[in-house]
C-alpha cells in the first residue's frame, strides 16, 4: 500500500472525488485549459469564474466558505470542492496531478 | 398581553433567521462588501423605502402591497439590506422616524412575508414555500418535468444565479433572482423552483443582452435534504441529485417549455454576459459602482413606487451624498477587513445591527 503524500486541506463545499491537472487562475487571468478535466485553484471565485467553473471537475479556493459562490456552483453541478485550503496557490503548480478528495477536505499528490 | 407576546415572537424570530443565514462563512462580496457599496446612499434608500411602504400601507391592502413585491427574497433583502440599518442610522442622526415608528414598520414588512409565504415566512425551517399543496402536485403531475434536460438544466440555474449576481451584485441580486421550495411531494422528492425576472434589466444596465423577461425552472430532486436560509443560500447533507426538470419561459403568466437548443444558447449567452458584466463593473471608476449600487438598491421598492404613482429613481439627494462621501468608504475587494467591527461577531452584534428595537450606538 503506497501512502499519498498530501499536498493541501480545506474544506468540504462539494462532496466526490476526482484526479485532474491543476489550473491556477486570478481575477487577471480567466483563460479555460484546453486540456478537459482540470481542477481550478484560485483564491476565491466572483461570477466571472463561472465559465471557468462549468468546464472544470473540480474546485479548491484558498479562502471562503460553505455558501460562497465557488461553493454553491459546485454544490448545484456536482463537482468536488474545497475551501478555505490556505495556500494552495503557493504550494500547487500549474499542470501538476493531483487526487482531490474534496469529502475529506484533502489534496493528494498524484504522480 | 397576547398581542405583545406575538409581537416579540414575530421580531425574534426574523433576528433568529437573520443570525443562522449571516452565520455561514461565506467569501468576499462581489464588487465589494455591502457596506462599501452602501454606506453612501443607506439613510437615504432606507427613508424611501419607509416613505413609501407607509404610504401604501394606508392606501392598500396588505395583500395588495406584498404583490408589489415580486419575491419574497425582496422583501427579506429590503429589510435586512437597508431598511433596519439605514433607519436606525436616521433615528440617531436625523431624529426621523422614531425608534417605535421603526419597529413598528419592520413587523409591518415581517407581515407581507407571511401574506406571501404559505409556511415559514422566515425559513427557519429552511423553507421558503409559496406555493399550495395542490398547485405543487399540479406541476408535479402535469407531465412536463422530465429527465431529458437534466444536465442543462443544472448548468442554466448556475448560469443565470451567475448572470443575476453580476447584474445585481451580491447586495441586490434579489431583483433578478428568487428560489422557492423545497417543497416535500412525497417518495423522499423534493421540489425547488428557480425563478428569475430580467423585465427591470434594462433600468439600471444599457445594452444588456436579449435574455428572456422571465424563467423558470423546475427541478424534483431525489434523496436530497436540501434547505434555504434569510439569505437564499441553498444546502445539502447529502447531494443535489436531480431526477427530473423543466426549464419554461414565462410571458403574462403562460408558461412555454424551452427547447433543448434554447436551453443551451440562454446558457452560453449567461455565462459570456456574466463575464463582460463583472469585467465591465470592474473596470467602472469607484463613484459609478456606488451609483449603479444604489439604482439597484432603489430598484427594490420600484413595484411600490409604481402603485403610488411616484418615482422610483435615486433623488438628487442620493447624488449629492455619494459625492460628499466620495471614495472614504471604498478599500478594495482583496483588501484585509477593517478592525473595527468588521461584520458582527457575537450574538449581540447581531441584534444591535438587525433588530429594530435596539438603538444605533
Amino acid at each position: 500500500m503506497v501512502e499519498k503524500k498530501i499536498l493541501c486541506l480545506g474544506v468540504c463545499a462539494g462532496k466526490g472525488l476526482v484526479e485532474g491537472r491543476v489550473h491556477l487562475a486570478s481575477d487577471a487571468d480567466l483563460s479555460i485549459p484546453k486540456e478537459k478535466g482540470f481542477v481550478l485553484v484560485c483564491s476565491q471565485t466572483n461570477p466571472s469564474y463561472l465559465i471557468l467553473l462549468m468546464k472544470s471537475s473540480g474546485v479548491i479556493t484558498e479562502t471562503g466558505g460553505i455558501v460562497s459562490h465557488a461553493a454553491i456552483i459546485s454544490r448545484e453541478i456536482g463537482i468536488p470542492c474545497i475551501v478555505g485550503a490556505k495556500d494552495a496557490l503557493s504550494v500547487l503548480k500549474e499542470g501538476q496531478k493531483v487526487l482531490l478528495d474534496a469529502s475529506n477536505g484533502v489534496v493528494y499528490d498524484c504522480p | 398581553m397576547p398581542q405583545m407576546v406575538l409581537f416579540m415572537t414575530v421580531l425574534d424570530e426574523y433576528i433568529e433567521s437573520v443570525r443562522v443565514a449571516y452565520s455561514k462563512p461565506a467569501g468576499n462580496n462581489w464588487p465589494a462588501r455591502g457596506r462599501q457599496i452602501m454606506s453612501s446612499y443607506i439613510r437615504l434608500a432606507a427613508m424611501k423605502q419607509f416613505d413609501l411602504v407607509e404610504k401604501a400601507r394606508k392606501q392598500f391592502s396588505k395583500k395588495e402591497v406584498a404583490e408589489m413585491f415580486w419575491s419574497t427574497t425582496q422583501i427579506r433583502y429590503t429589510i435586512t439590506g437597508e431598511f433596519v440599518v439605514g433607519l436606525k442610522l436616521c433615528e440617531r442622526d436625523y431624529k426621523s422616524p422614531s425608534l417605535s415608528q421603526i419597529v413598528d414598520s419592520t413587523e409591518y414588512l415581517l407581515s407581507l412575508l407571511k401574506e406571501k409565504t404559505v409556511e415559514d415566512s422566515f425559513c427557519l425551517n429552511g423553507k421558503n414555500n409559496i406555493l399550495s399543496k395542490e398547485k405543487v402536485a399540479e406541476i408535479v403531475s402535469s407531465g412536463k418535468l422530465t429527465p431529458e434536460n437534466n444536465s442543462s438544466a443544472k448548468m442554466l440555474s448556475v448560469a443565470l444565479a451567475s448572470f443575476s449576481w453580476a447584474y445585481g451584485f451580491d447586495t441586490h441580486f434579489s431583483n433578478f433572482m428568487d428560489i422557492e421550495g423545497p417543497y416535500f411531494v412525497g417518495e423522499g422528492m423534493q421540489l425547488l423552483v428557480r425563478e428569475f425576472n430580467f423585465s427591470n434589466l434594462g433600468l439600471v444596465w444599457e445594452n444588456i443582452p436579449r435574455v428572456p423577461k422571465r424563467v423558470r425552472i423546475y427541478l424534483l430532486y431525489k434523496n436530497s435534504d436540501i434547505s434555504l436560509d434569510w439569505e437564499l443560500h441553498t444546502q445539502t447533507k447529502s447531494e443535489f441529485d436531480l431526477a427530473k426538470c423543466a426549464v419554461v419561459s414565462v410571458a403574462n403568466r403562460a408558461e412555454r417549455l424551452m427547447s433543448a437548443e434554447e436551453i443551451n444558447s440562454l446558457i452560453e449567452l449567461a455565462a459570456n454576459s456574466t463575464q463582460k458584466q463583472v469585467e465591465f463593473v470592474n473596470s467602472l471608476p469607484v463613484l459609478d459602482k456606488i451609483r449603479k449600487g444604489a439604482l439597484l438598491s432603489f430598484l427594490q421598492v420600484k413595484g411600490v413606487a409604481d402603485a403610488l404613482g411616484e418615482d422610483w429613481k435615486p433623488s438628487k439627494e442620493v447624488e449629492a451624498a455619494i459625492l460628499q462621501k466620495g471614495e472614504g468608504v471604498w478599500f478594495g475587494r482583496n483588501s484585509p477587513p477593517q478592525k473595527q467591527k468588521s461584520s458582527p461577531a457575537s450574538a449581540d452584534d447581531w441584534l444591535a445591527t438587525f433588530d429594530p428595537r435596539i438603538p444605533r450606538e
